[in-house]
């Protein structure tokens, strides 16, 4: 439990203080000189079975975006100057359930309670169960006072009282699967504000003749953080050259898992991803349009429409032909609901424009900047309902 | 070996008491099946070309190509003129985008020989071969259902061995409860309860809300089957024995869990009620076998381990007799337990897998 009079000190000091001490704290993460970050790279594969060169491929590119300049970006974004913000609308305690297999939404799901001057008392996943702790010991390195106002629990799933005791806060941030938010949003007292960041999806999509670098790029979303995040594209609509795509990313799939290898997969998993190859490869011999594209550490489908299919995930890519943007609208309006991000390149971009989803170009579709508009509802937002109330 | 000569000698072997294990058999049945599916299913033999497996090539029934389930969605799998399908069956959809697995047939005559013996041996042990029994079936009936398999092979049952007040309890879409507890009070001998696992959900969160408890003859058995995919109560199978045995006073000793799919033509059930006190494993019929690969290699795994099941059931004559499901198993005693499809579910990574958005998929 956290001492009250920390979470006192807490809220007496400005935002702008907060924030500064915060974007120490992110800079110090993300120094990839750092010994923040080396523990990082040495924890993170022992304890998700990510590869470490993918873990440090990943952070690479992830904490980049973790600056202060970043931190202000979305405390502007969100929260906007301090005179329309009414600090008592703040939680005072907030309670963080993290899911998932990386780290970079844990960091940010703790990031917000202590920016609008809440203590945090996180339980972290069960796969990803470092973040939380390395990230305290980065903040309290910068500034005691805050460090303090971050607390690491855990309790077993069955032990009603713990729950009890965890969820009893002003705030509650879960994120996981449907099952999972549903189980947490039962446990939440009907006071709290409960935030909750469901799963989502994110695609590829890409026109004109397939093109090495780009096919690269696409390649690079998926090997990164073996395609277990909700920005991982698992799947790419082309809108041209279907073959010539699937070809080029199977290519760069395979090579660049040779420097960057896939990380431990559950048996359960591999059986997903067994299932999903042979019932392909029983449709290419059906209809003579599908191809699989198969390497030791991915497996790239070229489908012969734009149906879509189960997606094992871990380096798993369907490749689908769409007929030109109403194809593409079509091809999406079943998974609108769930869509976070779509990598495109560039010039495609303005025709995306009105599908409502995050766009970027390939590549990049790990790095969100910190003011990303995190699944529609934002980072800060949410905990300050009621801004200038 | 021609398919009509492999059928008969199959109806021989599912008559045969006692049931018997025959590797020669079933080794020598299975190599000539998969010449005729081979020669009679186009995607097939692509399929198994594409792997170097031919009827040539093949010595022996471990290496005959199995088609994963989801096959059954893509296309038709059938080893036999189109038009001479008298039926087919479905698996069930959850959504307007989920594509519908389908098993097409040509003939009743072995799929309906098939689901018999084992149904017997697992639920009405002892039982004389005349001897009716009250079956109540938390399902809809093949009338309601003419696509299920489950609801058609209830039907033959109900059919063989159902007593005259025996009947159908899923009518227009929902379990009538208060029918099913009128007919368990008036029955005049421990009743079969067989349905879906969901339907028994169903009566005892209905007892539940109405405060009730019922205390059903110590003699009755119950036959429960199918999953919670997709469906908001989840519940694992041993929360659900724990509510049913509150509930309905039926013990899990008296529960029998069958393991089947519409890709199918056998099934397998519990070995509780056949073989009282031993471990709770699935039995295999003697014209199937089951085996348990590492995903990665195809080889098996050791006993102690989980692995993909594999499933080669010779009743399958008008389809594929080699089976990959997605379900995980292990291997126990002479035979297996179910595992269920993703038991790491929850730790999987954030982007859920779209077949659990669309609510089944491709």
């Amino acid at each position: 439990m956290v001492d009250a009079d920390v979470g006192r000190a807490l809220r007496a000091r400005s935002r702008a203080s907060r924030v500064e001490a915060l974007g120490r704290a992110l800079e110090r993460l993300a120094d990839p000189g750092g010994e923040t970050y080396a523990r990082l790279c040495e924890e993170i594969p022992a304890a998700t079975g990510f590869h470490p060169a993918t873990v440090r491929a990943g952070l690479d590119l992830a904490l980049a975006q973790f600056h202060r300049r970043g931190l202000e970006a979305l405390v502007a974004s969100e929260l906007g100057p301090n005179e329309v913000w009414n600090p008592a609308n703040a939680p005072r305690t907030t309670a963080v359930v993290t899911g998932g297999a990386i780290p970079m939404p844990t960091f940010e799901a703790l990031l917000a309670p202590l920016v609008v001057g809440s203590t945090v008392r996180v339980r972290p996943g069960s796969r990803e169960r470092i973040g939380a702790g390395i990230f305290a010991r980065a903040v309290a390195a910068e500034d005691a006072e805050l460090g303090a106002a971050i607390e690491c629990v855990a309790f077993a799933r069955d032990d009603a009282n713990a729950a009890r005791a965890f969820f009893d806060a002003d705030a509650v941030i879960a994120s996981g699967s449907d099952a999972t938010i549903a189980r947490i949003r039962g446990q939440v007292p009907p006071t709290a504000r409960f935030v909750a960041y469901g799963h989502r999806l994110s695609i590829a999509v890409v026109d004109g003749r397939a093109e090495a670098g780009l096919a690269a790029a696409v390649a690079e979303d998926v090997v990164l953080w073996d395609e277990l995040g909700c920005l991982s594209p698992v799947a790419l609509l082309a809108l041209d050259d279907v073959d010539g795509w699937a070809e080029a990313v199977a290519l760069a799939l395979e090579r660049r898992s040779r420097a960057l290898p896939r990380g431990a997969v559950p048996l359960a998993a591999a059986a997903a991803i067994r299932h999903e190859r042979d019932t392909a490869e029983l449709r290419a011999a059906a209809d003579g349009r599908t191809r699989v594209f198969a390497s030791a550490d991915a497996t790239v489908v070229r489908e012969a429409d734009a149906r879509w299919g189960p997606t094992p995930l871990h380096r798993f890519l369907r490749v689908h032909p769409v007929d030109g943007l109403d194809g593409l609208a079509a091809a999406l309006a079943p998974v609108r609901a769930w869509l976070s991000t779509v990598g495109a390149p560039e010039p495609l971009h303005p025709a995306l424009s009105g599908f409502g989803f995050r766009r970027v170009r390939p590549g990049q579709m790990q790095a969100p900047p910190l003011d990303w508009n995190h699944d529609g509802i934002g980072t800060l937002r949410p905990l300050l309902p009621h801004r200038g109330g | 070996m021609n398919r009509a000569t492999i059928e008969a000698r199959l109806l021989d072997w599912m008559r045969e008491e006692p049931e018997r294990s025959d590797e020669r058999r079933f080794s020598e049945l299975a190599l000539a099946l998969f010449a005729w599916q081979f020669a009679h299913c186009e995607p097939y033999a692509r399929f198994c070309a594409g792997r170097g497996a031919t009827p040539e090539r093949v010595a022996h029934w471990e290496e005959i190509p199995a088609v994963p389930t989801g096959a059954f969605k893509e296309t038709p799998l059938r080893s036999f003129r189109a038009d001479r399908t008298v039926k087919t069956f479905r698996t069930s959809g959850t959504s307007d985008t989920a594509r519908r697995g389908e098993l097409h047939l040509d003939t009743l005559a072995l799929y309906e020989s098939a689901l018999v013996p084992s149904f017997e041996r697992a639920l009405l042990p002892g039982f004389g071969p005349e001897r009716r029994i009250p079956m109540f079936v938390l399902a809809p009936s093949a009338a309601d259902a003419p696509d299920s398999s489950l609801s058609h092979m209830f039907a033959v049952l109900l059919a063989r061995r159902g007593a005259p007040e025996s009947g159908w309890f899923v009518r227009d879409g929902g379990l009538d409860v208060t029918a099913l507890d009128t007919a368990c009070a008036a029955a005049a001998e421990p009743p079969l309860l067989c349905g879906t696992a969901f339907g028994f959900v169903h009566w005892v969160e209905a007892l539940r809300r109405k405060g009730r408890r019922l205390t059903l003859s110590p003699g009755t058995r119950l036959m429960e089957t199918g999953g919670f995919k997709g469906r908001a109560r989840e519940r694992s199978r041993e929360t659900l024995y724990e509510e049913i045995a509150a509930t309905l006073g039926v013990p899990a000793e008296r529960i029998v869990n069958q393991y089947g799919m519409t890709e199918l033509g056998s099934q397998f059930y519990d070995s509780v009620l056949a073989s009282p006190g031993e471990p709770r494993r699935k039995r295999i019929p003697p014209w199937v076998r089951v085996r348990l690969l590492d995903p990665v290699t195809n080889d098996p795994v050791p006993d102690t381990e989980a692995g993909m099941i594999q499933i080669l059931d010779l009743a399958n004559t008008g389809s594929i007799a080699s089976v990959l499901t997605a379900d995980l198993g292990r291997r126990r005693g002479d035979g297996f337990e179910v595992l269920g499809r993703d038991p790491e579910a929850e730790a999987r990574g954030c982007s859920i897998a779209l077949d659990e958005m669309l609510g089944g998929g491709r």
